[in-house]
């Protein structure tokens, strides 16, 4: 009995594997279906537990409107998004829409030709783009192709703790001030609060910030080599930081180590003055820094307004391989047509691009928002248009500014050495 | 106490596997009526058929795919394209960095996984020694495993060994010099070797699940001939714990070759790469500078060399560990 | 008698001091899933909460558009369960086969089978996504438990070595008895590896509760996710994260794992003694 049970089970479970291993490809996982004339989308993107929520609501608002349409969410936190889209692609299974992140990745799915290229969309007017300043479309442009619309907009920001400032007699809120300015207020601040007067400038985007207000760039053209020749400009960028560093104005690499996230922050402590990142970053902050005054303000160097640019929070884009690409060019235009949309979200996607929609939020804003919002303003007027030609290695490269950054601050290489062997080093990695 | 041993014993007879005199009975028997060897064949293959077909229908491919494409160079979502040896080439002559995440892993792997090993072992030993509570115990001193690589992990860990963390406070109260652990290139990978000696729970668990598989009757029959605790200690508990100590090396080897999440989630690499372990490297190669083609070369180089060391540990098992199934 | 008890009292006191050391980041994240979520970073070193956020459980467990905790738990336990169960089999089945039978290229499967160890998950994720693609699994939990039901080679190895460590005498004598290798397998083998297929089974539910990436990539619809892919929907380095509420979530995804683990340690210090076979 038992050896027949055994024998039995056994081949069952041979002959239950060999069948399901071999009934593929019927099916093929239809991602988008219609019945009834109703076409359903698929939508992916990244967040936090408020996106999520937010996102589904402004999902169903567009499917009162489009009865037609349904839109299927799947959406994960940022770890691993890519990761999984990544797989998607590699079995055609992008979703219609996707939240696309600028830079690296954008520019990676548009060499590949995974997104639709959305012109057709905009000329028709099925998304409707009519005053959106043109230095922020473009950043959706590559290849001459428009393959993703911003979702909104941030910028850098020098973040500031005013209690601080007027502790030691400064003012920046008309960010008016140069780099020598920079050296002299938090070494002044520092001195009088007895705290850091600033954290210590994160390369990956700082650096190219600070070639920007120089008038150089990070990469040339076609992105096949570093936009700048001298490399003087990068010793002075390490020297500027290790002087202050060297003079504990400000913290170095072993304090920056071990930071837990932003909300643990030095600037959300109260343990330096200033901080440098993106203005999307002021909700977190601020829910952090528990009451104390955090103020936003323009990078500093005297050509400020050449070096600062407006970024897309993220994009939206299509998918190559999508079938329904008019109806996801419609969600997209209800996003960013429909103030709403921002009432429900927040700046959570960054500052709308719409002027008219920026105006009709501004009465009901929160604190933050709103202090956004007039940032966001302020580097409109005062900013050029963000550098799009970062190649696909570009990430590797900015790793590698980051660990000579490291290495610097450490006392391993001195700037000069840095600045020589970020050359070399980059110039291997474009070679490739 | 000693009226139940006595009735214990006396159901013991019932039990052929844990009584020597049983044993004896049995060798006395000649081992005859041998089955047939293609029926062995037959029972063997269909004993071990599910993992013959899920190997070639689902494993195989994936893996002999990742070896196709450590010979070209795929960027993540384009097509392949075959650069023979390029990328092994490129590792070994022009990539600095990858024997950096090299040296950190052997060191890691060097320190971690014997000290995870000891540990595991001497607790276990502990732990099967005490009696009340045991379940407790176990349970408890298991939990941290569990916990794994969540962000918890990572920012606890980071609190733990921050400049105003507990770690420091323990020293300043001894009166020692307090340090940046994590921020000193130096030391910033001790604090991971001691995360992974912490997570040390499934070790402790096989280890405990051996020992307890040691027939108690082992014991007693060495306690009639006279042997005291430490020599039961080593001419039984050993002996027979080699098989599972044999389990517990290879399998802390090839993890801890493979270690990633914690350098992921504790330190990211950093500080200066000191903490960058071999498979954070190749996973950042993959997926974050598009290099997939040189990460699976990366993926093929690192199974040689794990495959060599547990050729090696396999070989030099035969001087000593014990298999009571072969023992004459 | 008296020194027995002082022994007894030490040995607990040290025994319940190092698990209490063990198991401080355990306390850790309980008490920050109870402390305000903006806080949980700056009174990281602190265990008590300031005031007791029980909110964060609330908020944490009505999840992501509407889709609750509820249905990520639901999810995690058909998955853990099936799985477990097929891996426990199948691995037995495949441990006994390598460990007790000799047949004609052995080695080679035992070879492969170690081989398929030592590739990180992530390097073959990409090829094995293609397949499943190709047989039309993704978005379902195919892919993530049907591989188990041929065997994991950690567990089969794992079985293989308790069953190397029985006397051989003892399959001779059964076979004597007129037993033939199933009646081995199930009748004396079986009972006696019972510790190492509950270890076994506590590592399986384990693991694959806590698996994220494999659900990651295989399954889009987020009512089928499973909590350890959930708990990763809480967190975007650049907005605001609501830790409390992951650290709550976190907190109640252990409770599982520790009940699994309390429950089943038992059989396996028990294991031999009260699985004796009856001859």
């Amino acid at each position: 009995m038992k050896k027949k049970f055994w024998a039995i089970s056994l081949a069952a479970i041979m002959l239950i594997s060999i069948l399901t291993a071999c009934s593929d490809s019927d099916g093929a996982s239809g991602d988008s279906e219609e019945e009834d004339g109703v076409t359903t989308l698929n939508m992916s993107w990244w967040g936090s537990q408020s996106r999520h929520d937010q996102t589904q609501e402004i999902i169903k608002k567009f499917e009162e409107e489009n009865p037609d349409i349904k839109i299927e969410s799947e959406f994960t936190g940022f770890d691993g998004y890519f990761e999984k889209m990544a797989a998607s692609a590699s079995g055609n299974n992008l979703p219609d829409i996707m939240q696309q992140n600028f830079g690296e990745y954008l520019n990676q799915y548009a060499d590949k030709e995974l997104l639709a290229d959305l012109t057709e969309f905009v000329d028709d007017g099925t998304i409707d783009v009519e005053g959106v300043d043109d230095t922020i479309m473009e950043s959706g442009v590559k290849n001459d192709k428009l393959l993703g619309i911003p979702t909104g907009t941030n910028a850098l920001t020098a973040f500031y703790n005013k209690d601080m400032t007027d502790e030691a007699g400064v003012d920046i809120s008309d960010g008016e001030w140069s780099w020598e300015d920079y050296e002299e207020y938090t070494t002044e601040i520092s001195e009088a609060t007895g705290e850091y007067g600033a954290r210590l400038m994160e390369p990956q985007n700082l650096f190219e910030y600070y070639l920007r207000e120089k008038g150089e760039k990070l990469f040339n053209e076609d992105g096949t080599a570093l936009g700048y020749d001298d490399d003087q400009l990068l010793v002075d960028y390490f020297e500027r930081n290790l002087e202050l560093k060297e003079s504990e104005a400000v913290p170095g690499y072993d304090t920056i180590q071990q930071i837990k996230g932003v909300e643990d922050e030095l600037i959300a402590r109260g343990e330096a003055a200033f901080d440098f990142r993106w203005s999307n970053q002021a909700t977190a902050l601020d829910s952090a820094a528990d009451g104390k005054p955090l103020e936003m303000t323009m990078l500093p160097g005297s050509n400020n307004d050449q070096g600062m640019y407006l970024k897309p929070a993220m994009l939206w884009s299509v998918a190559e391989n999508s079938e329904h690409k008019e109806e996801a060019a419609k969600f997209i235009d209800f996003f960013v047509n429909n103030v709403e949309v921002y009432e429900i979200g927040g700046s959570d996607r960054g500052v709308p691009i719409k002027e008219d929609i920026r105006d009709e939020l501004s009465a009901d804003l929160s604190e933050t928002d709103q202090k956004v919002f007039d940032y966001i303003e302020m580097v409109t007027e005062n900013s050029s248009p963000i550098d799009s030609n970062f190649p696909p290695q570009s990430s590797e490269v900015l790793g590698e500014l980051q660990k000579i950054d490291e290495r610097v601050m450490y006392g391993e290489l001195s700037a000069e050495e840095g600045a020589e062997q970020f050359r070399s080093t980059v110039e291997s990695i474009l070679a490739r | 106490m000693i009226p139940k041993k006595d009735g214990h014993e006396k159901v013991e007879p019932q039990h052929p596997a844990k009584k020597p005199k049983d044993k004896k009975q049995i060798k006395a028997v000649p081992p005859n009526k041998k089955i047939k060897s293609d029926n062995k064949n037959v029972t063997g293959y269909l004993f071990i058929s599910p993992f013959i077909i899920g190997f070639l229908s689902l494993t195989l491919f994936p893996i002999l795919y990742s070896l196709y494409l450590s010979f070209t160079d795929f960027d993540l979502m384009g097509t392949p394209n075959w650069i023979g040896f390029e990328n092994y080439e490129r590792m070994f002559t022009n990539d600095p960095t990858f024997w950096q995440a090299m040296k950190v892993t052997f060191f890691y792997a060097g320190i971690a996984v014997p000290v995870r090993l000891v540990f595991a072992l001497l607790v276990a030993l502990a732990l099967n020694k005490v009696v009340e509570m045991v379940g407790l115990y176990r349970t408890l001193l298991y939990l941290p495993s569990v916990v794994g690589g969540s962000i918890a992990v990572s920012i606890m860990w980071r609190q733990l060994f921050g400049d105003d963390g507990a770690f420091n406070s323990i020293l300043a109260t001894l009166g020692l010099p307090t340090h940046s652990w994590l921020g000193d290139p130096d030391t910033a990978i001790w604090t991971l070797i001691v995360l992974y000696g912490w997570q040390f729970g499934s070790s402790m668990l096989i280890f405990l699940a051996g020992l307890r598989n040691i027939p108690k009757t082992f014991y007693e029959a060495s306690s009639v001939d006279g042997a005291g605790p430490l020599r039961q200690f080593f001419i039984i508990t050993i002996p027979l714990l080699t098989p599972v100590i044999l389990f517990n090396t290879i399998m802390q080897v090839i993890q801890g070759f493979m270690a990633f999440t914690p350098s992921f989630v504790v330190t990211n690499g950093g500080p200066v790469d000191s903490t960058l372990l071999y498979v954070l490297y190749m996973y950042r190669r993959a997926f974050e500078y598009f290099d997939m083609g040189y990460a699976s070369a990366m993926a093929w180089v690192m199974l040689i060399i794990i495959a060599i060391f547990t050729a090696l540990i396999f070989k030099s098992s035969e001087h000593w560990v014990h298999y009571e199934s072969d023992a004459k | 008698m008296k020194n027995k008890a002082t022994k007894k009292i030490i040995q607990h006191v040290l025994m319940a001091t190092f698990a209490l050391i063990m198991i401080y980041p355990l306390i850790w994240m309980i008490s920050s899933s109870l402390k305000e979520s903006s806080s949980v970073f700056v009174d990281s070193h602190s265990l008590i909460p300031k005031g007791w956020h029980f909110d964060n459980y609330i908020e944490g467990w009505n999840g992501f558009a509407g889709i609750t905790f509820s249905t990520f738990f639901w999810n995690s336990t058909v998955i853990t369960v099936i799985a477990t169960v097929g891996s426990i089999a199948s691995s037995t089945l495949i441990a006994f086969g390598f460990a007790r039978i000799k047949f004609a290229g052995k080695k080679i499967w035992f070879v492969s089978m170690m081989l398929t160890m030592m590739l990180p998950f992530e390097m073959v994720m990409i090829p094995q996504y293609i397949m499943f693609n190709g047989f039309g699994w993704i978005d379902t939990y195919l892919p993530l438990i049907l591989p188990t039901f041929f065997g994991i080679p950690f567990f089969i190895f794992l079985i293989m070595q308790f069953i190397r460590t029985i006397p051989m005498e003892l399959d001779e004598a059964a076979k004597i008895d007129g037993c033939n290798t199933f009646d081995i397998f199930f009748r004396i083998i079986v009972p006696l590896i019972v510790p190492a297929m509950m270890t076994s089974a506590i590592f399986s539910f384990y693991w694959r509760w806590d698996d994220f990436m494999g659900p990651l990539i295989y399954l889009s619809t987020p009512e089928k996710y499973p909590v350890s892919l959930a708990l990763k929907l809480f967190s975007d380095p650049n907005s605001v994260t609501n830790w409390g509420a992951m650290f709550a979530m976190s907190t109640l995804s252990i409770l599982p794992i520790f009940i699994i683990f309390f429950v089943f340690q038992r059989y396996i210090v028990d294991g031999i003694s009260s699985t004796g076979m009856k001859a």
